[in-house]
């Protein structure tokens, strides 16, 4: 059985949700570890080539190391014990970099808006590479020995983002916008999925895509999967996360995930 | 008895206090500004490829300049600029003639339309007057016109904003149309389209017509922008080459004299019009050439970075003390900024999730 650790962030707790509702289809194809952290935190953790945490010589604040122990039970983990690491919600290629060209340009065929900027579309293409360049994800994921990784993006926020004020929302709120052109936008969003799948594979990286049935026709994510209640923004001063997804999301993710590494016996 | 004209001058006056007992390459009294620039006014920038150092470093400082044409945050600025963003106030890529800048102005301004707008290599497009602004080209010639209208509206939006307009004169050799004077910053040929003798030709402008070029941008501008001063500088990078049939070094003197004097001109008639001598300040022979590279050809950094430290000092900015220039429009974040920004306070999330 594939020992697999999913590493990450605050989006890794929707995995982890949708595990405990499926616990036992899991348990029965792989068994599942966990290291997680919020992303500051994460972005100072460091890899050896075999451990993975808070190595010494990290920064971090007592308050900090003690949470990062308190979720994981330890502030470092050894990889090599590992067959599979799903890395969840790091690295933004599949994220908020598209947000600039959605509002400030039109891309050729792609996305033909009024903007007062334009982009051919080999040009929004390099451009794009280069934003995932810039994650440098390289620079410690493909130093792996042993272990496959799997690379989950974090969610596009939910399809109510196009009706809320920035005001109104938690955390992405550069998503609420009069400036995106919703109804246009799910194109250049797929040219995107694919040329990041194309980058991260050159990387031996496999590139998961948020499964097409938690999406809506715009490209965002359906609103039933929003972690928070869709109506709390309805209150007096009410905000919105709509970035972080429930229990449900997390286990279409997971399943999509399963049958990619440890598929049933019958599908193999 | 009267005293020589000569006895009170301060010591930057002679060669010898001035120069040769100089202590540095460049010194406080190198450039004295005629009017000042602070962080409070809005910079335009154009001009050969040594204007893109000037833009640079005045953002460094902290300068506003001004960019209508900016490039999506979070794209490395080595890919970005390969497209034509971040260079100058707009994607016009390097300007090496007054005409060139005339001519850009009024086409923005809807009284001019180029000759020969598209060249074509390998079924491709590209834009004549902005060749290296498309990686590998347009894929047809009305692409190219598509992304050129946005192109000059971004033009005039920078033009129209800018209380400084900061222009770096290269050259006097171009190539123009034959029949209607259209100029273009390269050959056609070089780097697409094709060069036809009775098409195309040299063109060495003289003293005359670089200042008249000017003059009539500048009157131009100022009917839309009156409030606007201009910076004026040679750009001290010689010619490549050159099509008279002078040696390269000769037609080099030649036309960076030109525009040396026209500069000087320019400042002795209008008030708003200044000189920054960073061309003086790179060539002076007491640098002797330390501030060019290996090809005697292209200016370092040092060079760059004295010469614009020199500029700031005069104006109050704040020098650069990095050896490389880098560079980041205002606003912009680093993907690392944004990456951690959204989940800063996400540790219930977790904590509700993962808790043991």
């Amino acid at each position: 059985m594939k020992r697999v650790i999913l590493i990450g962030n605050s989006h890794a707790a929707s995995i982890r949700l949708g595990l405990k509702a499926m616990a036992e289809q899991v348990a029965q194809r792989i068994e599942m570890h966990y290291f997680v952290a919020s992303s500051p935190v994460f972005s100072r953790l460091g890899f050896d080539g075999s451990t993975f945490g808070a190595l010494p010589g990290t920064a971090l604040s007592n308050t900090e190391r003690s949470f990062l122990v308190r979720m994981n039970g330890t502030d470092t983990v050894d990889l090599e014990d590992f067959d599979e690491i799903l890395l969840v919600g790091m690295f933004w290629a599949g994220g908020n970099e598209i947000i600039p060209f959605l509002r400030s340009f039109a891309i050729d065929r792609l996305y033909e808006t009024d903007h007062s900027q334009r982009l051919t579309e080999p040009a929004f293409a390099e451009m794009l590479k280069g934003c995932f360049r810039a994650d440098r994800i390289e620079s410690v994921w493909t130093n792996l020995r042993r272990p496959k990784l799997t690379l989950l993006l974090r969610p596009m926020p939910i399809a109510l983002v196009r009706r809320l004020r920035a005001n109104q929302i938690l955390r992405e709120s550069s998503w609420s916008s009069a400036d995106i052109d919703y109804r246009r936008m799910r194109q250049v969003l797929e040219v995107q999925k694919n040329l990041a799948y194309r980058f991260y594979s050159d990387l031996g990286i496999n590139l998961m895509h948020q499964p097409d049935v938690t999406l809506a026709p715009s490209g965002l994510t359906r609103n039933r999967y929003c972690r928070d209640q869709v109506d709390k923004v309805e209150g007096p001063g009410g905000k919105i996360d709509v970035g972080h997804m429930n229990e449900a999301f997390g286990a279409i993710c997971l399943a999509v995930y399963l049958d990619q590494i440890a598929p049933k016996a019958a599908d193999q | 008895m009267y005293e020589s004209p000569y006895h009170n001058l301060p010591s930057r006056a002679f060669w010898r206090t001035g120069v040769t007992e100089r202590v540095g390459p460049s010194s406080a009294d190198f450039y004295s500004p005629h009017f000042k620039v602070d962080g409070s006014m809005k910079i335009a920038t154009a001009g050969s490829c040594f204007a893109q150092h000037v833009g640079r470093a005045l953002r460094d400082a902290g300068f506003q300049v001004v960019d209508a044409e900016p490039p999506p945050p979070l794209v490395p600025e080595d890919v970005f600029r390969n497209y034509g963003f971040g260079l100058y106030s707009a994607r016009y890529g390097n300007i090496y003639t007054a005409r060139q800048l005339l001519q850009l102005w009024r086409e923005a301004n809807g009284s001019f339309v180029p000759a020969v707008p598209v060249w074509e290599r390998d079924g491709r497009y590209y834009d004549a007057q902005r060749p290296t602004i498309e990686v590998g080209g347009f894929e047809s010639p009305e692409s190219v016109h598509r992304h050129r209208a946005p192109h000059l509206a971004a033009v005039r939006r920078a033009f129209k904003e800018a209380d400084i307009f900061v222009f770096t004169f290269g050259l006097t050799e171009t190539w123009c149309h034959a029949t209607t004077g259209t100029v273009y910053p390269t050959c056609p040929g070089i780097i697409a389209g094709a060069f036809a003798p009775d098409v195309f030709s040299f063109k060495n402008l003289s003293f005359a017509e670089v200042y008249a070029d000017f003059l009539s941008f500048r009157t131009l501008l100022m009917e839309e922008n009156p409030i606007v001063k201009f910076v004026l500088t040679v750009s001290p990078v010689p010619l490549t080459a050159t099509a008279t049939q002078s040696h390269v070094e000769v037609a080099n003197a030649y036309s960076k004299s030109v525009l040396r004097a026209v500069c000087g001109q320019l400042v002795t008639d209008f008030e708003n019009v200044d000189y920054f001598p960073s061309y003086e300040l790179i060539t002076s022979q007491k640098n002797a050439a330390r501030f060019y590279s290996t090809n005697l050809r292209e200016v370092t950094e040092e060079g760059v970075k004295i010469a614009m430290n020199t500029f700031l000092e005069a104006h109050g900015g704040q020098p650069r003390t990095r050896g490389r220039l880098k560079s980041r429009p205002a606003g912009r974040r680093s993907i690392k900024e944004v990456a951690a920004s959204p989940d800063l306070v996400c540790e219930e999330a977790l904590l509700e999730a993962f808790q043991k």
